[in-house]
């Protein structure tokens, strides 16, 4: 049997409502040829990503390199499913652009003093729910 | 609050939290220079990780890029925390390696020889905690 049997490909409206669901996600960045992870709580609006973030070493990967990989996961008893997606990420510094970003109420997952907000215009979006083939395996954990 | 409230996590306080859970994020870079995540089970024994990839999936090129990132969080006693485990992958290839390693028993289904399982060999790990700010 093949795996990709079990793998459904999602629509962009389903990887979208995934994402406006949820408030916790994995940014990844690969600044000078170095990858790295971190969870960030987002806000998906249907067309952007955005996020708040320390202006420490993740911005400044931002700078350096700015396509940067989003993830968001979940999972029920009978299946799992996961949204990447991945674009431009950049810090948000004119006024009205920080005054819309203030509007939605985001806050930081890391509890730092100075936060700034950076959106990822997606240029791709890729979704896939899977059947839990194994209901007996391990719980997945609250994460 | 000031950013003292984020507690950096010893070697050994990383470890513990990476046991005590099965699940996390794999990261990967790909040849056009980007990366890419993927949720999955994992073990964690001996101070490396095991993971396995789906048969067939191109999911995980190590030959190709093989230093790749782990990152597990959740939250413990009020406290969030993040590990992130940087490494090298290496596919295991011998059948002593993978029945030695214990990532069979990730998993309850009778594997077939399609399946790649992985190490992942750590060359650093980072730790962070805080306090939550509110309940989930």
């Amino acid at each position: 049997m093949n795996d990709d049997d079990r793998i459904e490909r999602l629509d962009e409206t389903e990887c979208w409502r995934i994402l406006s669901e949820q408030k916790l996600g994995r940014l990844a960045t690969t600044a000078g040829g170095v990858l790295d992870i971190f969870p960030v709580n987002y806000h998906a609006d249907g067309q952007t990503v955005l996020f708040r973030t320390a202006p420490g070493d993740k911005l400044l990967e931002l700078t350096i390199h700015d396509h940067v990989v989003f993830e968001v996961d979940g999972f029920d008893e009978r299946s799992g499913w996961s949204v990447v997606v991945k674009g431009a990420a950049r810090a948000l510094d004119r006024g009205h652009e920080i005054e819309t970003a203030d509007a939605v109420g985001l806050t930081s997952w890391l509890p730092t003093e100075k936060q700034v907000y950076v959106r990822i215009v997606p240029s791709g979006l890729t979704g896939r729910r899977f059947t839990r083939a194994d209901a007996s395996s391990p719980s997945l954990g609250e994460s | 609050m000031s950013d003292t409230a984020i507690e950096h996590l010893e070697p050994d306080d990383c470890w513990e939290l990476l046991t005590a859970s099965d699940f996390g994020r794999l990261g990967v870079a790909t040849d056009e220079g980007g990366a890419d995540i993927f949720p999955m089970n994992y073990l964690a024994k001996d101070r490396a990780l095991y993971v396995r990839s789906a048969p067939g999936s191109k999911m995980i090129d190590l030959t190709r890029h093989p230093l790749v990132a782990f990152e597990v969080d959740g939250t413990r006693d009020r406290l969030r925390w993040s590990v992130v485990v940087k490494g090298e992958a290496q596919r295991l290839s011998r059948d002593s390696e993978i029945e030695e390693s214990g990532v069979l028993g990730l998993w309850s289904q009778n594997p077939t020889e399609k399946w790649n399982y992985v190490r992942l060999t750590p060359k650093s790990v980072t730790g962070r905690r805080f306090a939550s700010r509110r309940s989930r």
